[in-house]
């Protein structure tokens, strides 16, 4: 039977997150520290980035954590993770005929700097994949051990949170962004998607709004195709 | 909360496996550069905090144009955090 993992392009993902891994440390330690002050043991702490591995669902349900109901916790969950509901049909479209249950244990990885670290892949399905899954492999063994380590060190690392790192990220999904731009229909694909982030009416307290933008601009590229432009990025 | 993350997920390619209209497919086409964006633009500026927009701009901006002229992921981002440093400094 054929492998579906190439072992060059599974270390080759693995590095490629050597770069993001100073901020995804920090926010992991800062979660850990987190979690600690509202009240979950270290051990529900570290169990929560295993099971759930979405940084920004577990902070915002860390923050409603005293207040909220269970059902209000999930919907908040739901919410902040919507943006992965279009992030996996794209990148399932990108993994094309990986089979669909190959595709679900690397799913669970799925994280929105795993997307943009893959998204771009020049190579066939099976790169891509093995790609993938070394990107998943780094971003979730950092998380996990960053947890355990804020959780257990909580009271030594009260500081973290001050530590601006966390624009690593959206530093990196910008330069995933831009390679991606490689005609006017794209430009303005772009160009619209930061728009709409930052226009007034899109300032709502709900983490999920990024994606209606990026919906939003996603629909304005398919109008223009089909009032004449013609797009040249394509997908492998 | 595990399995509902998982769902949202996977839940955009289990719905694919039962095949896509062109537009759909169109539309995911242009999804990756419209979300990449979106989500770089949003974790930069919070509007609203005049000095921390001032430097998330400055921030984003000196990460796309390295971005675009060398194409380096870390260089991105050693361009991005001084540029963001210096501004929030400047600013402050």
């Amino acid at each position: 039977m054929k492998r579906s993992l190439l072992l060059s392009e599974l270390r080759r993902g693995l590095q490629a997150t050597l770069p993001l891994l100073p901020g995804v440390l920090a926010a992991a330690l800062a979660y850990g520290v987190l979690a600690r002050q509202v009240g979950l043991a270290w051990g529900e702490a570290w169990a929560m980035s295993v099971a759930v591995f979405a940084g920004a669902a577990q902070f915002a349900v860390l923050q409603a954590w005293a207040t909220a109901t269970p059902l209000a916790l999930l919907i908040l969950t739901f919410v902040v993770n919507a943006r992965y509901l279009p992030m996996g049909a794209s990148m399932s479209t990108r993994l094309g005929s990986v089979p669909l249950g190959r595709k679900a244990l690397a799913f669970f990885g799925l994280s929105d700097e795993s997307y943009a670290l893959t998204i771009g892949h020049p190579g066939d399905e099976r790169s891509c994949f093995s790609y993938f899954v070394g990107a998943n492999l780094g971003l979730y063994s950092c998380w996990v051990l960053g947890s355990l380590m804020g959780a257990l060190m909580s009271e030594a690392l009260p500081f973290v949170g001050d530590i601006k790192l966390h624009i690593v990220f959206p530093l990196v999904f910008l330069g995933m962004a831009v390679p991606l731009v490689t005609d006017r229909t794209t430009l303005i694909v772009a160009l619209a998607a930061a728009g709409l982030t930052l226009s007034p009416m899109f300032q709502v307290p709900v983490l999920g709004y990024p994606v209606v933008a990026g919906l939003l601009a996603a629909g304005i590229g398919v109008a223009l195709e089909h009032l004449g432009r013609k797009p040249s990025w394509k997908r492998s | 909360m595990a399995f509902l993350t998982f769902a949202t997920r996977f839940g955009g390619a289990a719905l694919l496996a039962r095949g896509l209209p062109r537009i759909a497919d169109r539309w995911l086409a242009y999804f990756p550069v419209a979300i990449l964006t979106a989500l770089g633009f949003s974790g930069l500026v919070n509007v609203g905090e005049s000095t921390a927009d001032f430097a998330g701009i400055g921030a984003a901006l000196a990460g796309i144009a390295i971005a675009r002229t060398t194409g380096s992921m870390p260089l991105v981002i050693v361009a991005g955090l001084i540029s963001y440093w210096l501004l929030l400094g400047a600013g402050n």
